[in-house]
């Protein structure tokens, strides 16, 4: 239990010496600390128990245990062909993007041929025999040209832009 | 100039392992120093770093790229020191510093000379000795907290994200750490 008595800025030591007060939190802290002994105190304890720890706790292999250690997570990965199969997920990864470009490109091919093979009779003027006129709508600006196929009843519109008369 | 830890992740995933080497040798000493913190055991926390890091390896392709490379690694890196710990309930060890390992007070003390004097050597062994106990009475989450918080200066907010639990638990898991540690302390306190 911790005890009544204690100063009510008691538990804002820790956030305060490891800087995770706002601003103005920080502000009324120091204000505070100077004028608190007891968490003047604590402040004081608390960075002192960080530095003892640090001190004391942080061991650093040498170099030496270092590559012992990387040698066998080198091996471990070897034998179990992880570092294959990450190379096989990175060309799997490459290769569904290469797929849809691939399909694009390959989209677009089928989209142009097609709308080659309807738009270059029109264009001539020999449209195929299969291609039934059906009406011609006129305005100043354009002349809409309406056919269609018997087979599959599909609308066909060919647009002509009227030159402007100057 | 030094690649990012996100270009090494990346080429890592493409198969090079050279990057990945590389991400050892910026985080696995400090990796090992979280995991000693958990430990206090040499040959545990190498067990647990070399697991750590074919564990980062296999699942590389699920880290996000939103969060930092060393939040994710320690996160792993606690898991597999939580695992091993609870699998090994070994005796901490002495820190040996013979054995390849040094300890950084040992190291400064013996950089400014002062090593040489018996009644420095004594109370420095004891400190160790002390901190090491007072480490030994909390549980493996407050171990983690404290070492991520002390000895790596995580923010309260990169912890939470290793430890996958709230800021509050970050603080209140601190907060009991600490007040732990002082009473083992509270005689190397400077006035
Ligand atoms: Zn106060």
């Amino acid at each position: 239990m911790e005890s009544s008595s204690r100063c009510k800025y008691y538990k804002l030591v820790g956030p305060f010496v490891d800087n995770e007060l706002s601003d103005s939190q920080k502000q009324d802290m120091a204000l505070h600390v100077e004028n608190c002994a007891e968490c003047f105190n604590e402040v004081n304890k608390a960075q002192q128990t960080g530095l003892l720890i640090r001190e004391n706790l942080i061991v650093e292999p040498t170099n030496d245990a270092m590559r012992e250690i990387w040698e066998n997570i080198h091996t471990e990965l070897t034998n179990s062909h992880n570092f294959k199969t990450q190379q096989k997920r990175s060309v799997l990864k490459h290769f569904n993007k290469a797929k849809f470009w691939i399909s694009a490109a390959a989209a677009l091919i089928v989209i142009s041929v097609g709308t080659l093979f309807y738009s270059f009779p029109y264009k001539t003027g020999n449209l195929q025999s299969n291609h039934c006129f059906v009406e011609s709508i006129d305005s100043a600006s354009a002349s809409i040209m309406v056919f269609e196929t018997p087979k599959n009843k599909m609308t066909v519109f060919w647009i002509f832009e009227n030159e402007s008369s100057s | 100039m030094a690649e990012t830890d996100a270009v090494l992740v990346e080429k890592s995933l493409e198969g090079d392992n050279e990057s990945f080497k590389l991400l050892f040798e910026r985080y696995g000493k400090r990796a090992y120093a979280v995991s000693y913190g958990i430990l206090q055991n040499s040959e545990d926390a190498k067990d647990a770093i070399q697991n750590s890091f074919i564990r980062a390896f296999r699942s590389l392709h699920r880290f996000r790229k939103a969060s930092s490379f060393y939040t994710w690694l320690y996160r792993i890196v606690v898991n597999a020191s939580i695992d091993l710990s609870r699998k090994r309930r070994r005796t901490p060890e002495t820190i040996p510093f013979e054995e390849g390992i040094q300890n950084s007070s040992t190291r400064l003390s013996s950089e400014k000379g002062s090593f040489a004097d018996p009644s420095n050597i004594c109370r420095q062994t004891e400190l160790s000795d002390t901190i090491q106990k007072a480490m030994e009475g909390l549980s493996v989450e407050h171990k983690a907290v404290i070492t991520l918080r002390e000895i790596e200066g995580l923010s309260y907010a990169e912890i939470s994200q290793s430890l996958e639990c709230s800021i509050g638990t970050v603080m209140s898991r601190l907060y009991y750490a600490r007040k732990h540690m002082k009473t083992y302390l509270e005689d190397y306190y400077k006035s």
